[in-house]
Parts: structure tokens; sequence; C-alpha cells
């Protein structure tokens, strides 16, 4: 997994890369954790190059989003370009939960 | 193993994985070549990906509950076999943690979305067979996807 954290102002863009899965997983969420500690409370997060997500990733995922509305904030997400784990998220009905954005420069400037 | 593993086939592979999650990637890459070389396979692409997914959703379930994510080195033992006729792949995976127990796995409620508990759903929603034994002090499943040729 790779992560890349871009912030803009109290917005942070989450660009998530490689496997998202059970081993990778408790990374992202402490590393979100750590962000939603400092004050944000709002996530974009850009699944654009995940390769793999499972659904100890996708609990991660919603982990972000539950402790942002917690907070009175949110999470947009860019769906990931390859098919299959677009399925997955649709088949988890995912793609319902979370609010599926374009691009990362819109989603910011939309909270 | 079942009597499964003895039927005709084109290849046999087995794997021996320590039961912990951090060699899953190793178990994605074979199932992605072992299926990379299945000629005119339909969607190959996410018929790789669902099979990986299925399986790594397993193996985790067993890290993760069979062995209490606290047992490294016990083993995870998978056999995965190609068969010709029909055209299918089976995935055997046997480990000796403790009994898995369906009646306690909840379904998942997909109009109210959950941290936890898609595991088992994904695994049978993605796979054309999903069985578990227990057989003595073993924990064995048996998943079993079609390879359906390109139409």
């Amino acid at each position: 997994m790779e992560l890349i954290i871009t912030q803009h102002v109290d917005v942070v863009v989450a660009t998530l890369k490689g496997r998202i899965d059970a081993f990778y997983a408790p990374e992202l969420r402490e590393k979100m954790e750590g962000f939603i500690a400092q004050g944000i409370k709002h996530f974009v997060l850009d699944l654009t190059d995940v390769q793999f997500l499972d659904s100890a990733g996708l609990a991660a995922l919603v982990s972000v989003l539950k402790r942002s509305q917690q907070e009175g904030g949110g999470v947009k997400m860019i769906m990931p370009r390859l098919e299959a784990a677009q399925r997955i998220l649709k088949l988890t009905r995912f793609d319902k939960v979370f609010e599926i954005v374009d691009n990362s420069e819109l989603a910011v400037k939309s909270f | 193993m079942t009597s499964k593993s003895h039927q005709r086939s084109t290849n046999t592979i087995r794997l021996e994985l320590p039961a912990t999650l951090q060699y899953l990637s190793i178990l994605g890459a074979c199932l992605n070549d072992i299926l990379g070389q299945v000629r005119g396979l339909g969607e190959q692409e996410v018929v790789s990906y669902n099979v990986q997914l299925a399986v790594q959703e397993l193996c985790t379930n067993i890290v993760r509950h069979a062995y209490e994510e606290a047992k490294p080195e016990e083993r995870i033992y998978i056999t995965i076999t190609l068969y010709v006729h029909p055209r299918r792949l089976s995935v055997e995976l046997l480990d000796n943690g403790k009994f898995f127990d369906e009646s306690l796995v909840q379904e998942p409620d997909l109009e109210d979305s959950q941290i936890h508990g898609y595991g088992l759903f994904i695994i049978k929603s993605l796979m054309d067979e999903v069985t578990y034994t227990r057989q003595g002090q073993h924990n064995c499943w048996y998943l079993m996807k079609n390879l359906e040729e390109k139409s």
C-alpha cells in the first residue's frame, strides 16, 4: 500500500495505491485516526490506483467515514479505475455509502 | 484432503503459508499467475481478482478466527488445482485452528453499512461452490470457480 497525503486547509486528500487489505488496513486506519485527532474532519479518498481491496480494507474506509461523521465532517470517494475492484464496492453497496466523486479538486472545493 | 483432489487435473500447486496476514499477497500472485495461463477465459481480470479476493478473505478469517491471530507458527495448507473437464479452479484450504461455527456468522445488512461481517458474504458471492467440513482437528474448506470460455 502506498498512501500519499495532500492537505488543503481543513480537507485531507488521501491517495491510495496498491493493495488495501487486511495486512495494511490497520496502518491506514491509524494514519487517518491521526488526522481526526488533529481536528481534520473532511476527507477525500482517492482509490483510482488501488489494485486490490478486501473486506478489511473496506472496513478501514468505512471507519474513516463513521469517525469523520461523528465529528460533523464527511468523506468523498473516487472509485478505483480497476473494474473488478469497482464491482466489489457495488456488491457490498459501499458505492451507495460514500459520496462518489470524479476528481479530488472538485471534491475538495465541495466541502 | 478430500477426494476432489484426486480427479484428473492439469495442474496442482501446493502452498504452505504461515498463519499471518503478511504473506497473503504471495497467494494472490500465485492465483493470478495460474489463471493467467488459462486460455480464452472470459473476463480474465475480473475472474482472477474475484478468486484472489475470495481466497484471501478465507485466509484472513483463518488467521483471525481459527488461529485467533496468535499462532504465527501455525500453517495454512493450500492446494490449488486447475481442472480440464469441466474447466474450473478449485482451492482447498486446511488449518488446525478452532472449529468454524457458521450459525454464529450473521449476514451483513447491505442497507446499513457496517465495519465487519463481509468476509463470508464476499466468498460465497464470488465463488461457485463453497463448502466447509471439520475433519478431526482440521478445518477443511473447498472453494470452486467455474472457468467459462469467452463467448
